[in-house]
């Protein structure tokens, strides 16, 4: 019997999935099934030196075509990272393991001590199903009655099974409008209760490589990397950094963390491993710089949440604009900023739903199966899951 | 085996009940497994006398009418979600019916027919649940994921059963927040899923008396009072006490002569005392309304059709408390009303301006305040008192680890 089941969704992070299987196999004690689940059609070559247990395969939504607007993109993307999710989750409540820890590509668990710590509490508490995130109390439109992260999460696998915990169809969120973590929060009140669920932290407690929290309470941004001190555990969004950071930042915490086995983190150590003031010192010159354009422009770079990445696009694009663009451009960062900043504070201040009856983000009285014709791309229709609309 | 289960959610509304049993008894054909759900302390000994299968009462949920409206309006919600679940969850339990509507002690399903053609289009369609409503097309703070209306919703049984659909318990709808109709949405959604459900009729397609689409009002959306008719089905609800003088007893009185529903003792009474002229009735329900919205023109009110419509549970508050008003207060009346009326024409400027200012958070987001807190907040001592929310923690935890 193994001890625990590790699923893992990937998109095409598979070095991040090469450095999980190794932290897992090599410098964890104990026995543990792998599942990973892609919709990439030739992820077996990409995994073949990788000691996995079961490679599960979804079916691609499309989410690379040009012609796709920002909605459709949302859409899409969620109803891949949900199919993902779901498809390797439920499978995972059938292996012979008592629970299932879910892990996107990127996050990594860097102590399974602290997991089995936490399984007991979840033995000796009831809980059946944990989480972290903002909890049952944060209400976006895609987050409509709570919000936690589709990362870390941790089930028990009788009780998933038991429940159908992740037996529905892809339309039974509306995905139009509910993210994967909108959806963890609903799938925890309607399918698990609040009395055997844990909500172990919150993001708030988790922090950058400078300490700094990675969410703030004032201003609602997820920074591209976390590390909670107390799970240990790790999330880097290797998008959101330039090329080699993401690497010398996960090196930099491996060997802090003592995960040195296994030959793809030795050859991630032995390439990327940099001293830490060398390594913090590259990351504070590159904020400052950052955050010197924006400045100088009488724009906040801390509303960008340290994506360096977003940053550097930004700026790029402001350089190749000519003089009038570049006047046009500043407006419109002026007055997203004025939205962010200001507007998003006395949403809440004056309590904004009292005026407006209804959520702006209704489709009534339009039809949702009309919505969903118009938002699916016509590719979609080959998956029969989504060919058929259940709505009126 | 019976035909259907009725389960019947009531406060006090006693002699409904027993019309809606004798409905069900003496004027359809068939076997059917009633139920009726009420949290009235005498519930037990005034509905024994009627026909009944059994006779539930919901929990200890208080309803102190010196709570604050907020604090009612939560222990409301709870309590007729505790009604329902009960109701219903008995009827898949101990009915040996395949499916169970539900009903509120006002709502009369007219024709046995229609509601024979309902069950056979779940039956044909593969549907599970059935329901009227907006669907999952309206977002609002309490029907955050879509609404259904809590009456004439009808459920099989075996799938109610086997899903273990009415267990939950009452904190895992966030009830700070959620709405009986907004409950549906989200449980069907989760539990059944859209494709299960059938959604047979909107609010919008509902009619009043003289065959007029109900009113729709930005406010309130569509309205339930004083009555509607579904014509799809003949799904009539009537909430009686909201009309002016006698005349909803006696629009009651007269979609059960029309319906030919005259069969039962209370029926009898009933109609006995309430029967009266058609024509003679839509004229009064017509100069009563006309009366009302002249009454609002004559001060300049221009909006108030539009704002209440038929809505007299609304009206005949206003207009009583301008009547029963000195000089100075109904001064005061109409500085109020005209300002809620200038307010009401900057609306749709607000509305926009609001939603496209702001949409990326709900305004009804508790964080990064407690929940928990809210939960204390919002119904103080009464929480304690209902016994599924002892122990229960919304807000992150830390355990001490072993």
């Amino acid at each position: 019997m193994n001890d625990l089941t590790i699923a893992i969704s990937v998109d095409q992070e598979f070095d991040d999935v090469k450095i999980l299987v190794d932290l897992i196999r090599k410098n964890w004690s104990g026995h543990f099934s792998i599942v990973v689940c892609t919709a990439l059609k030739n992820a077996e070559t990409h995994l073949k030196d990788c000691n996995i247990d079961t490679l599960l395969n979804t079916e691609s939504i499309p989410q690379d075509l040009p012609s796709l607007t920002d909605q459709q993109l949302k859409l899409h993307s969620t109803l891949q990272m949900v199919s993902n999710l779901r498809k390797v989750c439920h499978y995972s409540t059938s292996l012979d393991a008592p629970y299932t820890l879910h892990l996107h590509a990127g996050s990594f668990p860097f102590s399974w001590e602290v997991i089995k710590k936490m399984i007991t509490t979840m033995n000796d508490q009831g809980k059946y199903f944990a989480a972290r995130g903002e909890g049952f109390g944060f209400y976006t439109p895609d987050k409509p009655m709570g919000s936690f992260d589709s990362s870390f999460i941790l089930f028990s696998n009788t009780f998933a099974r038991t429940q159908h915990l992740w037996e529905f169809n892809l339309f039974d969120f509306l995905p139009h409008k509910v993210s994967i973590n909108g959806l963890i929060a609903l799938l925890v009140l309607t399918r698990v209760g609040i009395r055997r669920f844990w909500h172990y932290t919150h993001h708030t407690q988790s922090a950058n490589w400078n300490d700094e929290a990675t969410m703030s309470n004032s201003q609602h941004i997820k920074k591209p990397m976390s590390f909670d001190p107390e799970k240990k555990f790790l999330e880097i969004d290797s998008r959101a950094f330039p090329h080699p950071l993401d690497l010398q930042l996960k090196a930099y915490y491996l060997k802090t963390e003592d995960i040195l086995q296994g030959d793809f983190i030795g050859k991630l150590l032995n390439q990327w491993t940099k001293e830490i003031p060398i390594l913090q010192d590259h990351l504070k010159t590159l904020e400052e710089n950052y955050d010197n354009f924006f400045k100088t422009k009488g724009l906040l770079s801390s509303i960008y949440g340290k994506n360096f990445v977003l940053m550097q696009k930004l700026i790029d694009e402001y350089k190749t604009l000519s003089h009038l663009k570049k006047c046009f451009w500043l407006l419109k960062m002026h007055l997203s900023q004025i939205k962010m900043l200001f507007l998003k504070r006395m949403e809440r201040k004056l309590r904004v739903h009292r005026w407006t009856c209804v959520y702006s983000d209704e489709v009534w009285p339009q039809s949702l199966k009309k919505f969903y014709c118009q938002l699916l791309h016509p590719d979609i229709k080959n998956i029969p899951e989504l060919h058929q609309l259940p709505f009126r | 085996m019976k035909d259907l289960a009725i389960a019947i959610s009531v406060y006090d509304k006693f002699e409904d009940v027993a019309i809606l049993t004798e409905i069900i008894r003496e004027n359809w054909g068939g076997d059917y497994y009633i139920v009726v759900c009420s949290s009235h302390p005498e519930a037990a000994s005034r509905l024994s006398q009627y026909p009944l299968d059994a006779i539930l009462s919901i929990d200890n949920i208080p309803f102190d009418p010196k709570a604050t409206p907020q604090q009612r309006q939560g222990l409301f919600t709870l309590r007729v979600i505790d009604s329902i679940r009960k109701s219903c969850g008995h009827c898949c339990q101990y009915s040996h019916a395949p499916y169970t509507i539900h009903l509120h002690a006002d709502a009369l399903p007219l024709s046995l027919s229609k509601l024979k053609k309902l069950a056979e289009e779940m039956k044909s369609l593969g549907k599970f649940f059935a329901a009227r409503g907006y669907g999952y097309v309206h977002y609002t703070h309490d029907g955050p994921l879509g609404e259904f209306d809590d009456m004439f919703f009808m459920i099989d049984n075996l799938f109610a059963l086997k899903s273990n659909f009415w267990n939950f318990e009452l904190p895992d709808i966030l009830p700070h927040k959620i709405s009986m109709h907004g409950f549906l949405g989200l449980w069907t959604l989760m539990r059944i899923g859209a494709s299960r459900v059938h959604h047979y009729s909107d609010y919008g397609e509902a009619t009043y008396w003289d065959d007029k689409p109900i009113h729709f009002t930005p406010d309130t959306g569509y309205s339930s009072r004083p009555m509607y008719l579904d014509p799809n089905y003949d799904f009539l609800h009537i909430h009686t006490q909201d009309f002016p003088n006698d005349l909803g007893p006696q629009l009651k009185a007269y979609y059960l002569l029309k319906y030919g529903l005259i069969k039962g003792f209370t029926i009898q009474k009933f109609l006995k005392r309430w029967e009266t002229d058609p024509e003679n009735l839509f004229q009064d329900l017509d100069k009563s309304l006309e009366s009302f919205y002249h009454f609002f023109r004559n001060k300049m009110l221009l909006f108030s059709e539009e704002k209440y419509g038929r809505d007299f549970a609304r009206i005949i508050p206003i207009v009583k408390s301008y009547e029963s008003s000195n000089m100075i207060g109904k001064m005061k009346w109409l500085v109020r009303m005209h300002r809620s009326q200038f307010a009401r024409i900057l609306r749709p400027l607000k509305t926009s301006l609001f939603s496209r200012c702001f949409n990326n958070l709900y305004g009804d987001t508790v964080w990064p305040q407690s929940l928990n807190k809210k939960y204390q907040d919002l119904f103080g001592p009464y929480l304690k008192e209902v016994r599924e929310f002892h122990d229960v923690f919304f807000d992150a935890i830390s355990y001490k680890e072993k």
